[in-house]
């Protein structure tokens, strides 16, 4: 029987690669043009503004870490530790964007892209602390705990639910739908990497095996988000802190192995920031564009996803959860990032202008540590990307609760999620990663926009939280204590309890 | 527009808390879709297990392609998947609806977009998955919620 028309429509569209370029040149006029003035700019106004909060109170940052959990009236735990926080957040940031989002920003924009990733870490960082604190300060109390995130700062704050609709809409597009598929296309291309296929000769294999590769991650998707089987989103995530070690571990090895050419490996990554490698097309501005844009996929600092988890910890003060969230941006471009690009630059000489994103992170693998780690790094890659679709699907979901508690609204939600990751196994990588950067974009840009507006406040709180500190005391923050502030709702004594 | 969505939302939650309200409790009977979808998911499980069956005899009369077996595998997976969940339908149990609804989409559309002369199998199953939500099957199942 013949393919139905339509059917064989969206398969096409899925690996066409005249789709990618077009996405991928619409992505780059908006981040070229737009995106990426105001991602510098909101980043280098929020850094002079708070007094480079995110150099400043470095030590700050570590301090919160050893926090005590709040509790409430009975002395039961209200929510989870400014500790746990940070390793929840550091947990869902480590993932696909830190293995195979380097490989591609060293091919495609040589090493000098290491660099502006970094200094975009740096920038990015007060960025970050802004949204997170905000997040903190117009959070709700659910049934469940505390949520928030840029939605709610967006009505609450600015008065404009219209708004944090766009906003919710825009981020259930991004996170469940585009970059989940993101996610299981890594995890397909690992995987037909460790079993060794050819991608010309065994081309028929690899499509089929990417096929069964997406229906099992579709099944396993469906089991965790239609509440059957919560037990494989918990062990996922249990495993993840550990999987990130081990990778970070790996990365260690290789360098250790490597010790001697790390001068030239740090000169390499500053030379080309600033000087035109030939095997890169497109100049400087690509490798700054590809820089920033893989390290905002990686870090999310200031594209407004992290303030939605951090509003659901319960801290005595707003701009505690802001550092808190920072020292997560420092933790995954900083650390885990650069242990990529290491490895890469250390062991792939050839890496910058090859294809493949992942492949190269395992190539070097290989190079340095024999064939056995393609099946390690296809197991650690499983865990962080199938770790990363469910905490995709938990932001959609609490983003669809904001807009609307229709159960068939959610239901319908829940299928299109799990029908993402079969999409992104099977299509062509370049179409999910241009479509996944596009969308990040227009995020990115309304997260900021709204952040930048609601600096004042942000900014209020940080005067707050350092006037206490030089009086040498435990910073808490109470709604009496700016009487001027609207839409708060949390805030009170018994928020703000400690054990 | 969105203020009135709001509105449309707030409506629409206020007739359902009406409905909750003052549903009797009482089960209906069990309606024909129903009835045809409990076999309908039974018949499906087996032909599912039957092609992986084949698959692998083929397989195995054959040189062996690891792809095959993969796939033949997951077929038989899907066919234990699919009879479990339609033994759900059987015990009444809410949620076999849902999964069997995603289940039966996350099967169909590989079986069309990649594996062609399988698009049959894959019409039966979206016919299985409109069984169950034809309108008096929803009505059934909303009358099982509210129990």
């Amino acid at each position: 029987m013949p393919r139905l028309p339509v059917v064989s429509d969206v398969m096409n569209w899925l690996q066409n690669e005249d789709v990618a370029t077009w996405l991928g040149d619409q992505g780059n006029v908006l981040w070229g043009n737009i995106v990426l003035p105001v991602v510098i700019a909101a980043g280098l106004y929020f850094t002079i503004r708070t007094g480079a909060v995110q150099l400043r109170l470095l030590p700050n940052m570590l301090k919160t870490l050893t926090d005590k959990a709040l509790v409430d009236e009975n002395g039961n735990k209200k929510s989870i530790s400014a500790f746990q926080a940070f390793t929840i957040s550091a947990a869902s940031r480590v993932g696909v964007g830190n293995i195979a989002g380097v490989a591609t920003a060293i091919a495609v924009g040589g090493a000098g892209a290491v660099f502006w990733m970094w200094t975009m870490a740096f920038i990015g960082g007060a960025s970050s602390f802004v949204e997170s604190t905000l997040g903190q300060l117009y959070k709700r109390q659910g049934k469940d705990g505390y949520r928030g995130g840029p939605a709610y700062y967006m009505q609450h704050g600015l008065g404009a639910r219209w708004l944090g609709i766009i906003f919710a809409i825009i981020l259930v597009v991004t996170f469940p739908f585009a970059f989940s598929s993101l996610q299981a296309n890594t995890i397909t291309a690992t995987i037909t990497g460790a079993v060794g296929l050819d991608a010309t000769a065994d081309a028929a294999q690899i499509t089929t095996l990417s096929w069964v590769i997406g229906v099992a991650l579709a099944v396993l998707t469906a089991l965790v988000v239609f509440g059957g089987v919560r037990r494989i989103a918990k062990v996922t995530e249990s495993l993840v802190p550990a999987m990130a070690v081990l990778y970070i571990v790996l990365g260690i090895v290789v360098v250790s192995m490597n010790i001697g050419q790390l001068p030239h490996v740090f000169g390499m990554i500053y030379s080309e920031a600033f000087n035109f490698n030939s095997a890169i097309g497109g100049g400087l501005g690509m490798v700054l564009l590809t820089g920033v844009k893989r390290g905002m996929f990686s870090n999310e600092a200031g594209l407004g996803s992290a303030p939605n988890a951090g509003a659901t910890a319960s801290v005595t003060h707003p701009v505690k959860q802001g550092l808190v969230q920072t020292l997560g941006v420092y933790f995954d471009t900083f650390i885990v990032c650069t242990v990529t690009a290491f490895i890469i630059l250390h062991t792939v000489p050839d890496a910058v202008g090859s294809e493949g994103g992942v492949a190269i992170t395992q190539l070097g693998l290989a190079n340095a540590l024999g064939s056995w780690t393609g099946t390690l790094l296809a197991v650690i890659i499983f865990l962080l990307a199938f770790s990363s679709v469910i905490g995709n699907y938990y932001y959609g979901e609490a983003n669809i609760g904001f807009i609307t508690s229709n159960p068939t609204v959610m239901t319908v939600y829940r299928l299109l999620a799990s029908l993402a990751v079969l999409g992104g196994a099977v299509a062509a990588s370049s179409v999910v990663w241009n479509f996944a950067d596009g969308i990040m974009g227009i995020m990115a840009l309304l997260n900021l926009v709204a952040i930048i507006l609601l600096s004042p406040k942000a900014l209020a709180l940080l005067k707050h939280y350092t006037a206490q500190l030089r009086d040498g005391k435990d910073p808490v923050f109470l709604a009496s204590d700016m009487p001027g502030l609207r839409g708060i709702e949390c805030w009170e004594p018994s928020d703000v309890r400690t054990q | 527009m969105l203020g009135a969505i709001g509105r449309a939302h707030a409506v629409t939650l206020r007739r359902n808390n009406r409905a909750s309200a003052s549903s009797p409790g009482q089960l209906p009977e069990l309606p024909g879709a129903l009835r045809v979808a409990r076999w309908w998911w039974v018949v499906l499980g087996l032909v599912f297990a039957g092609f992986a069956g084949k698959l692998l005899l083929d397989e195995f009369s054959a040189q062996r392609n690891a792809t095959t077996l993969l796939f033949a595998g997951l077929l038989c997976a899907a066919g234990i998947a699919v009879a479990f969940l339609a033994s759900g339908l059987w015990r009444t149990d809410r949620r076999a609806r849902s999964h069997l609804t995603w289940l039966g989409l996350i099967l169909a559309l590989p079986l069309f977009l990649r594996f062609g002369r399988y698009s049959l199998l894959a019409l039966l199953v979206l016919v299985g998955v409109l069984l169950l939500w034809t309108p008096s099957s929803i009505k059934y199942f909303r009358a099982l919620h509210r129990r």
